[in-house]
């Protein structure tokens, strides 16, 4: 059963997403180093949950030498390479290679932070709809011709191609399309020059404006991910895009055979001095793909390449190998929190679950630590949650409404909340699960610590590709078939909270199909949050907000946060520059070196 | 052990058991034979026992292990989820040591796996029987458009991919129905599935024979005499396609027992928490095995000892009661 790569859920497009949200549910977390990858993250409550080694906070054999052939290996290809629909966190990581977009991550661990890249800065808007940008002076794509603002306006127009620009993030979509008259993409434009999209100006080539059709404060996110990479017009092969796009970053592609290999060399027309981020240290860049993973663990080991691309933590048999040599585990692996979690569903709209006593008793009864060990322990698996945001967010904050001895569940409160709930004696009820890897050892370690207070779990599994799509994403199914827990994990797609919570506890998103507020909860506290949290522009009002939200939905337990997973990942003894960046939930890939 | 020469002179004569209604010295001469042959007698005393070990295993499992289902945190290395100790944590009080994650007895787990992996097998082999003598013969004796329509419908079936039709029902079905829900749905379900797709095997065999058998004296006789075509099926037939189907039901079993691992393990088996042993080897199959072959071992022996003695059972008989009778 291999797992697939670390896929970022994807959040607003449920509808469309049957199949593609099946896909991302799968990412399966590695490890972590609890010390919090961010300063905020300190507070984790982990009982058990921190490694010394690896602290996600360091930066890994720091240099700045370069030269030499990253070696880079991975179970399967991108989803794309076509920046505009690709959706697999690695493969935004591996991005970075050949495309640069407005603004992106500043290239240090912590906090995640954004800094100007094509941009010259990061800008503000006073009323979070009006948001302008200048493009720096002598950035080129491959071919030596200069980016100007229209290429990156064409590049979002792209997006709304969907019939042919499909796959990707349709946030674009979301906040610049007018819904009386939709954009119907460059390819059907009618405007000469196919940039007639109204809510993008580009007034000079080096000025681009975005009029979003509601506030929206986390829009320079947006402006991170790779779909605003700039597109040249001319290049634009529409859906074979994917298989040559044109490099604007440091690296371009000299050989593609899908499934095999990729390499790049370097971009002659990059110039260093208008990149702050990319470091670009190797010459050439090699991945080979269609892997098992345990040979990718054995060629690391061996110092015969220098990373997994998928960066969801080693298998068990490399695990132990590292956990028993201290000196391979302090100089060559990190073991980061994600920003993946894994939580538990309590459908409100299933007997008795609609009454939160009900749902109040689960979340006491649960044994928090043996979640821990379904998912393979603290290193391996992740660090016990209690919060729906994770550590690795912006406004990330530790409480637990919830506190059991050592994580272990209290079983007296439990039966407590089950008198209240008039069920002294408990219930039988139905939990479902996908039915590969570790989902299911989860799903009997909650049957196990339901069964202390008196409830009869049932197990119901679903094959992967129809879980989220069909058993628990249409609500009439999980009413009829009774489901009233469900095994769930999110990932978001920028570290923000709202990136992490609007499409599963938003009230007002509960679709009759393709839902993924899967418990159904409808809490006006939580709504009224989502709704404020985005819309202000004040750090600690801000902050506040989205504590209180947090707080809010696990008050509800509709949603019972189980574990915030870790990938303990291994490198060459050559990598240099390995840190975590928040932004996709693993090693910053641009920065690697081979050269100490 | 050696037989008199005359009880081989019966056998050869007891083939055409036309004259002798009862056809008892085939099943006698059968049996002489089949002590003879000790691999094939091994291997019955080992499925005895083995089914004695399953239909026992509440009171195996009280006397040398721990409840199957009981999960024993305390046993496992909380930082690496793998139990503590080597091979698996086998001790005294866990003869096979525990699972990884959970801490499950494996010892328990196996003797309780033996129960699902033993039942499945043996009522889809029963349904398989069945529907194949059934349609077999209906086919084989009436001829025409009846044979066209089921061996055509046998064709059908031995070439639908039965494992993705299996996955996909199993999609399909919901908590309750036909009056089951839980685990004796799924072995309802497991059984149906499994069953459907073998009963092709028995029924081509039993229409091959019905062909050859229809034409004979016998029959004529029973038919000139008045016999209806239902009296005629069952009544002269069956008694006479009884000993290749009970072979070939013979190593029906282990093939349905290999099924029945590959559906538990890819997840369409019996519920969680009932032990099975696909559903071991699945757990197994997530790197534990590397870490300690045990986790594997133990299902992956169970399911070859049990395979290889019905094969070797299913030999013996064939040897014994070849149903072409040349030898």
């Amino acid at each position: 059963m291999k797992r697939r790569a670390n896929l970022i859920r994807m959040g607003a497009l449920a509808a469309a997403a049957g199949l593609v949200l099946a896909a991302c549910g799968g990412s399966s977390g590695g490890g972590g180093s609890s010390g919090g990858s961010n300063g905020t993250s300190s507070g984790s409550s982990s009982s058990n949950g921190t490694s010394s080694a690896g602290a996600s906070d360091a930066l890994l054999h720091p240099s700045d030498k370069s030269g030499g052939t990253l070696r880079a290996l991975n179970d399967s290809d991108c989803d794309y390479w076509d920046p505009a629909r690709t959706y697999y966190a690695n493969c935004w990581d591996q991005q970075r290679w050949i495309s640069r977009q407005l603004v992106t991550y500043s290239p240090q661990p912590g906090t995640p932070k954004l800094t100007g890249d094509l941009a010259t800065a990061v800008p503000t808007s006073s009323d979070l709809k009006t948001w302008t940008y200048t493009l720096k002076d002598g950035i080129t794509f491959a071919d030596g011709t200069p980016i100007t603002s229209k290429d990156i306006k064409y590049a979002v127009e792209r997006v709304f191609a969907t019939d042919v620009i499909n796959g990707g993030p349709t946030y674009l979509i979301d906040y610049l399309d007018d819904p009386s008259a939709p954009y119907p993409g460059p390819y059907k434009d009618t405007d000469p020059n196919k940039l007639g999209l109204k809510s993008v100006e580009t007034p000079d080539d080096k000025t681009i404006t975005f009029h979003l059709n509601k506030p929206f404060a986390d829009w320079n996110f947006v402006m991170a991910l790779p779909g605003v990479t700039p597109v040249p017009k001319a290049k634009d092969t529409g859906a074979n895009y994917t298989f040559k796009p044109v490099s604007s970053g440091p690296y371009q592609i000299e050989k593609y055979t899908p499934n095999k290999i990729i390499t790049f060399v370097r971009n002659p027309h990059w110039d260093p001095k208008t990149d702050t981020v990319n470091k670009a240290l190797p010459d050439r860049i090699e991945v080979t793909m269609g892997l098992d993973l345990d040979d990718v663990d054995n060629r690391l080991l061996a110092n015969s390449a220098d990373f997994y691309v998928g960066q969801t933590g080693v298998q068990i048999s490399a695990q132990n190998k590292i956990l028993g040599d201290p000196s391979l585990r302090k100089d060559r692996t990190t073991n980061d929190v994600t920003g993946f979690i894994r939580y538990l569903s309590v459908m409100t709209q299933v007997k008795p679950f609609d009454n939160v006593h009900c749902r109040n008793a689960v979340a006491y009864a649960l044994d928090k630590t043996a979640q821990q060990l379904a998912r393979g322990g603290p290193v391996g698996g992740g660090a016990v949650a209690t919060t729906m945001l994770t550590p690795p967010l912006k406004y990330y904050k530790s409480f637990d409404l919830f506190p059991t001895a050592g994580s272990k569940g209290d079983v007296a409160k439990a039966k407590q909340e089950l008198t209240a709930c008039g069920q002294p004696n408990g219930f039988s009820t139905t939990l479902a699960s996908r039915s590969n890897g570790k989902e299911v050892a989860q799903a009997e370690a909650v049957q196990a610590s339901l069964a202390k207070i008196g409830v009869k779990v049932t197990i119901n599994k679903s094959a992967p590709s129809q879980y989220f799509s069909s058993t628990i994403g249409i609500p009439a199914n999980v009413h009829k078939n009774g489901i009233g827990l469900a095994m769930a994990a999110w990932g978001p797609d920028w570290p923000t909270p709202y990136a992490m919570l609007s499409s599963i506890v938003d009230g007002r998103k509960i679709l009759p199909a393709g839902n993924s507020n899967y418990a159904e909860l409808n809490d006006p506290a939580v709504n009224s949050g989502l709704d404020d949290g985005i819309a202000t522009t004040d750090e600690a009002k801000a902050q506040r907000i989205w504590t209180d939200t947090d707080k809010a939905v696990v008050k509800s337990a509709a949603y019972i946060p189980l574990v915030y997973d870790k990938a303990l990942n291994l490198f060459s003894d050559r990598t240099t520059n390995i840190y975590f960046t928040s932004a996709y939930g693993m090693a910053d890939f641009a920065q690697f070196g081979v050269v100490k | 052990m050696t037989a008199p020469p005359g009880e081989m002179m019966v056998e050869s004569v007891a083939a055409p058991a036309v004259v002798q209604p009862e056809g008892r010295s085939l099943w006698r001469s059968g049996w002489i034979r089949l002590r003879r042959d000790k691999p094939a007698m091994i291997s019955g005393v080992f499925l005895i026992l083995l089914a004695l070990i399953a239909i026992f295993a509440p009171v195996m499992v009280s006397l040398l292990g721990h409840p199957p289902n009981e999960p024993h945190y305390d046993l496992l290395d909380p930082n690496t989820a793998a139990p503590r100790g080597r091979f698996g944590g086998m001790s005294w009080h866990y003869l096979l040591g525990v699972e990884p994650v959970n801490g499950r007895d494996i010892f328990s787990r196996t003797v309780y796996g033996a129960r699902v992996s033993l039942l499945v097998a043996l009522l889809a082999t029963a349904t398989a029987v069945i529907i194949g003598t059934v349609l077999g013969m209906l086919a084989g004796y009436l001829g025409g458009l009846w044979d066209t329509i089921i061996a055509r419908l046998m064709d059908l079936l031995l070439s639908v991919p039965s494992v993705l039709f299996a996955i996909a029902i199993v999609a399909v079905i919901p908590n309750k129905a036909f009056g089951l829900s839980g685990s004796g749905l799924r072995i309802g379900v497991l059984v149906f599935v499994i069953g459907i797709f073998a009963w092709p095997y028995i029924g081509r065999i039993v229409r091959g024979q019905v062909l050859s058998l229809r034409e004979r004296e016998f029959i004529e006789a029973s038919r000139s005499l008045g016999a209806g075509t239902f009296t005629v099926m069952f009544r002269e037939l069956l008694p006479n396609v009884a000993a290749p189907v009970l072979v070939y039901a013979t190593l029906l079993i282990p093939t349905n027992i290999l099924n029945e691992a590959a559906l538990s393990y890819l997840g369409v088996g019996v519920r969680p928490p009932t032990a099975s042993w696909g559903d071991s080897l699945a757990v197994a199959s997530h790197g534990w095995y590397s870490i300690e072959p045990i986790f594997m071992l133990a299902p992956g022996l169970a399911i070859f000892a049990t395979v290889l003695a019905f094969n070797l059972l299913g030999d013996g008989l064939r040897d014994a009661f070849d149903p072409r009778g040349g030898r």
